[in-house]
């Protein structure tokens, strides 16, 4: 036997969460799977031995309904360990709603199955939610021997975030070849064990990723064949889907990513659950004609078919923080998303106690009680300025690059200089944003503004053109309606889409100064919406064979077709690894060293320019210049960046965005590590410029060197 | 010196031949009918996909139906949900019409003109088969065997209602049965229900069974007008029997083989991955340095994935989309390779044992239960009874000179000829009548 055998048992006040108490174990397999917390309301392993058994106290919880409750007998609540003899659950004595049994040796794999009793006192199936796994209907007992090898990572420096589906990832590497082929293979293997055979979190890294938010909960999708936006039909609140993995390769998987320095972030969806999913689900149990989980006073429900757990009842809040803190101590996370956080709120708004709000109160009590390190990143917009949002959150969403896409793809018609953006606009902008003291993750793009979303639509009526697609696709579109007036040429399309996407992506990403959040397709110059057809899958390198005949119809040869996504891929991946070298963040305050400014804007010449203050070292400071406009700045008609005070020193290229590796025109651009050197304005009339040669809706990003 | 070198060579040969030897044991084995039937199922595999390939994506849809034409068609079509349903129908129709007819190509070619030489390659392509096969195909195979018995489904003209995943984990042995038991369109799956795994062998058996020899009845009426059952009845069952068995789980093993090796290869491509990413990584770091040999190594496989990745971007990524359609990738390859070469080492062995195996039964049965009627015992008891009366052997030996030439080369003997020749009552003057002069030709 591996653990003590005398676990403490919870008490009878559950006001205070007292049961729910950090393991004092020593540290063994049972201290790995639980990592130290003890629900009370979730059927959950007591003990474990050296063969891989586990004492198990099974636990359901059932609201009481007034009018069944004399009906309840000893045989009301029952389980069945495998195949053998269905067993009655007792009522626990301190709490009429809980009915527990404990288990004795029971193998890991083991299934069980629950059932109770209805009004009519016929056996209904149930599912109750739980600590071990669950596939659909049943419960299984996990593997509980998986050994933590590596220490989640940590980071000095602002982190980039790629928002993408773990299926997706999978589904597109080595044109599927690790992947499912259909629903039924991810029984034998699943998502998680598959990336782990792969090099693809290796490869993740090296291109200048430090975290991946994936959906993993319980879903209705079919991971082999997604449609994404079924990722988003949940079922079990909070819960790693059997799809992605048994509990240890899942594990294994952050595990993997931890090997790799990266960080996995679980997107939780969890504002809402779909209905029916399996037969026993939560929203089928009933009692006197009366659903037991079901808030039947719920009238928002984002997507057909979903209904809202009852956080109404104290003790179903207190199941599903209970659910959500296990799973979060369990795999050890150190971030979570949550998603849609303002429809909690926005579901109570109409009540006189707002359980919304209740609720999240509590969870975040509950966090920072069982994990206080744990970072929740949310998804909330309407009701960020929602005092229990405020307090629950810790990294907020923060679309900024919404108005920089707005303005950059606006439709030549309605623009006064259709081939430039206003910068003046992108430099109000800016400073509006730079005023904010939130932490905050920045993005231009995520699943939402990628394919249609109503809510989005809803939000920004008057912008079409800036959303609902993917980005080079908004780009696509811009470039053509160009290509209509005569201004562009249809052999240019390409790499005027790649020029901006690159710039709306960089300028983005060079005002985070916490967190930079991207979706593959930018990298990938994906075409169409996110839930066209194959487009789940990540596209890891190359062309999609639909936008190689798009790209081809304009004109180009194949080899350069591949090579423009080829450079634009690479010039990502400089651009992010310069970010994460040089937006240093205090591991141990998480404060941000790095402060962006707007240095200088051109609107004649569509140019603005970033200062990225670092005090510590000042050499880690970065000038980035945009060129948002046609004109192309070389030879004698350099363009003279005035350079700002306290900068005196000279300034090295690390990114020229006219780098072309398989083309002539490579010569055209700065090396990188070229120095430049101050010099007296010919044309500004400044006496510290630096003479920039830059092109058309191109960017330099320079470093600081003293002199 | 010498005798080194006679013993370096006496090593050389002798190794030679032990490589030889290995190498026909473990890689040449085979023989004719291995060859046979490896090249049947190499048929029955390439057949079905070049049709597609040839027929549905490039003369249907690309030149007899282009989209252009399609679309015309289409705005032609009158807007009734009936032609409306006839529109989307006909594509699945067709296709499945096209697969029957390729298939019955590929193993009429495979097994009955080349496994048992029964007759000319072109009876694989004669309408008179090719349309009752695909018919009886169509309704014995697919509706009565797959749709009803197979899947479960009474009705097989309606949609199969759509199954929810399991709630129960599948155990290893299901797994097991389903990988090393079943095979379906060329390739093994792990997830087959038990009872497909089961009830397939048998619908595929009398599914061959039933169509090939009902074809032939419907040829021979064709042709000639009569209804004659002599093909359904007198149908080599056992051999179709031997046949299935070798082809199914012969080319099972094989392909299964053929999937580890590639699982295999790419699990090593992934670790290379990896290490090529670290020697990436100290080339990029210490620049300076002189490179090392695994770095060298790197930088010879990268320019050799460089020139692959040019090909790729000039001529190759044509063939992507066909390729990802069929998913012709090395998966594929290797699996297929597997399951051919498989059958072409066991087919001799097994098919051998099974035949073998077919005569005892049959003598067994012939020993319990054969009769023989009074006809069949008057011809033989009237052959035990003749007598022959055979010449001794040791005197044909001796004799055989001289009743040669007595046949070839009588002018030789006709002056003193041997005794033998009166022995056996040979006569030279016949043959010598026969022969004609030479100083008269013709």
């Amino acid at each position: 036997m591996l653990v003590e055998p005398d676990l403490p048992r919870a008490k009878s006040s559950f006001a205070e969460y007292e049961k729910a108490t950090l393991s004092n174990y020593p540290a063994c397999s049972l201290e790995d799977w639980h990592s130290g917390y003890l629900p009370n309301y979730l059927t959950h392993i007591t003990q474990v031995f050296e063969d891989g058994k586990a004492d198990i106290c099974a636990i359901v919880y059932l609201p009481a309904v007034i009018e069944d409750t004399p009906q309840r007998s000893i045989e009301y609540v029952q389980v069945r360990l495998a195949r053998g003899q269905w067993q009655n659950l007792k009522p626990s004595p301190e709490d009429p709603e809980l009915w527990t049994l404990e288990l004795k040796r029971v193998p890991e794999g083991s299934r069980l199955l629950f059932r109770y009793r209805n009004i009519g006192g016929q056996w209904r199936s149930i599912a109750p939610l739980n600590n071990g796994e669950s596939l659909y209907g049943a419960t299984y007992i996990p593997c509980l021997r998986y050994e933590w090898k590596y220490a989640s990572p940590t980071y000095d420096h602002a982190t980039v975030l790629m928002e993408t589906t773990l299926e997706g990832l999978l589904g597109g590497y080595k044109n599927g070849r690790f992947a499912p082929r259909s629903l039924n293979e991810i029984y034998y293997r699943s998502i998680a064990a598959r990336i782990v055979d792969t090099d693809m979190l290796g490869q993740l890294s090296a291109q200048g990723i430090d975290e991946i938010m994936v959906p993993v909960c319980s879903s209705v999708a079919n991971r082999a064949t997604l449609n994404p936006k079924f990722n988003y039909l949940t079922y079990n609140f909070v819960d790693v889907d059997w799809q992605i993995g048994q509990a240890q390769e899942f594990k294994q998987l952050l595990d993997s990513c931890n090997q790799q320095g990266l960080r996995l972030i679980p997107d939780l969806i969890f504002a809402h659950q779909v209905k029916s999913p399996f037969e026993g689900s939560l929203d089928s149990v009933s009692g006197a004609d009366q659903q037991m989980f079901v808030d039947e006073g719920a009238f928002l429900f984002r997507d057909y078919g979903t209904w809202m757990l009852n956080l109404e009842q104290p003790n179903t809040r207190r199941m599903l923080i209970e659910k959500f803190v296990t799973f979060v101590m369990r795999y050890r996370l150190q971030v979570v998303r949550i998603d849609y956080v303002d429809g909690l709120i926005l579901q109570y708004s109409n009540r006189e106690t707002n359980y919304g709000e209740l609720f999240i109160q509590e969870l975040r009590a509950e966090l920072k009680r069982a994990c206080p390190d744990v970072l929740a990143l949310g998804e909330t917009f309407e009701m960020a300025g929602n005092e229990a949002v405020k307090a629950f959150i810790d990294s907020f969403y923060a679309p900024i690059g919404f108005s920089i896409l707005e303005e950059l793809y606006k439709p030549p018609t309605q623009s006064d200089h259709p081939l430039s953006a206003d910068v003046q606009v992108f430099a109000e902008h800016i400073k509006q944003v730079l005023t904010s003291d939130r932490d905050e993750a920045y993005y231009a793009q995520l699943h939402d503004e990628t394919w249609y979303c109503p809510h989005v639509a809803q939000g920004r009526p008057t912008v079409p053109w800036a959303y609902g697609k993917q980005p080079a696709q908004l780009a696509k579109d811009h470039g053509e309606a160009l290509i209509q007036l005569g201004l562009l040429e249809p052999q240019q399309l390409l790499d005027y889409v790649r020029r901006m996407v690159r710039n709306a992506e960089a300028l983005t990403m060079f005002l985070a100064t916490k967190r930079y959040m991207f979706t593959p397709g930018v990298d990938a110059l994906s075409l169409g919406c996110l839930d066209d057809p194959e487009q789940w899958k990540v596209a890891w390198d190359g062309v999609s064979d639909n936008a190689l005949r798009v790209w081809l119809d304009t004109g180009l040869s194949s080899r350069d077709v591949f090579q423009f996504h080829e450079q634009h891929r690479q010039d990502m991946v400089n651009l992010r690894n310069i970010f994460r070298t040089y937006t240093k963040v205090n591991p141990a305050t998480d404060q941000a060293l790095v402060t962006p400014y707007v240095h200088h804007v051109n609107q004649d010449s569509a140019l603005l320019c970033l200062l990225r203050h670092c005090s510590d070292p000042l050499e880690a400071s970065l000038l980035v210049v945009f060129n948002f406009g046609p004109t192309v700045f070389e030879g004698d008609q350099c363009y003279e960046m005035p350079l700002p005070i306290g900068f005196a020193g000279d300034w090295t290229v690390l990114f020229d965005g006219d780098g072309m590796n398989h083309s002539p025109h490579e010569q055209q651009a700065y090396a990188p590590g070229t120095r430049l050197e101050k010099s007296m304005g010919v044309f500004s009339n400044q006496a510290n410029v630096l003479r920039l040669r830059i092109g058309a809706r191109s960017l330099l990003v320079l470093k600081y060197s003293f002199e | 010196m010498y005798l080194d070198l006679g013993l370096g060579l006496e090593a050389y040969l002798f190794s030679n031949t032990v490589l030889n030897s290995m190498i026909d044991l473990s890689l040449f084995s085979i023989n004719s009918m291995g060859v046979r039937y490896g090249a049947s199922k190499l048929f029955q595999i390439l057949v079905p996909l070049l049709s597609y390939l040839l027929v549905r994506d490039l003369l249907v849809e690309r030149i007899l139906f282009n989209p252009t034409i399609r679309h015309k068609l289409k705005q032609l079509l009158p807007k009734s949900e009936r032609w409306q349903a006839v529109w989307h129908n006909t594509p699945v129709v067709f296709e499945q019409t096209l697969g029957f007819v390729a298939w019955k190509i590929g193993c009429d070619l495979g097994f009955f003109l080349i496994v048992t030489g029964l007759g000319p390659w072109q009876r694989a392509f004669t309408w008179s088969g090719l349309i009752p096969y695909a018919i009886i195909q169509y309704f014995v195979y697919f509706w009565l065997g797959r749709k009803i018995l197979i899947e479960g489904q009474l009705n097989p003209f309606k949609p199969k209602p759509s199954a929810s995943p399991s709630a129960e984990r599948p155990t290893q042995w299901k797994r097991f049965l389903s990988k090393y038991l079943h095979e379906d369109l060329n390739s093994t799956s792990e997830d087959i229900p038990l009872r497909q795994v089961l009830l397939k062998p048998l619908v595929d058996y009398a599914g061959l069974v039933l169509s090939w020899s009902l074809y032939t009845v419907g040829m021979f009426f064709v042709q000639s007008g009569e209804l004659n059952a002599a093909p359904v009845i007198h149908f080599a069952f056992f051999e179709m029997f031997t046949f299935y068995l070798v082809n199914t789980y012969g080319y099972i093993i094989g392909f299964n083989v053929g999937e580890w090796v590639h699982f295999r290869l790419s699990w090593l491509e992934e670790r290379y991955s990896a290490w090529a990413r670290q020697q990436a990584q100290a080339i990029a770091h210490h620049q300076n340095n002189a490179i090392t040999p695994s770095q060298q190594i790197y930088l010879w496989v990268e320019a050799w994935q460089d020139f692959w990745k040019e090909l790729r971007y000039r001529f190759l990524w044509q063939a992507a989309p066909i390729t990802k359609q069929y998913g012709l990738d090395r998966r594929w390859l290797l699996s297929i390779i597997g399951g051919v070469y498989c059958v072409v080492l066991v087919a001799p062995s097994w098919s051998g044992n099974m035949m073998a195996l077919g005569s005892k039964v049959s003598r067994a049965w012939f020993s319990a239960f054969g009769e023989i009627g009074q006809v069949q015992l008057a011809q033989v008891s009237e052959n035990m009874s003749q007598v022959a009366e055979l010449p001794d052997s040791n005197d044909v030996v001796v004799g055989f000179p001289a009743l040669w030439q007595a046949i070839y080369q009588p002018d030789a003997i006709a002056d003193n000829p041997p005794d033998i020749l009166q022995q056996y009552g040979v006569d030279l003057n016949p043959t010598l009548a026969r022969q004609p002069s030479p100083s008269n030709p013709g």
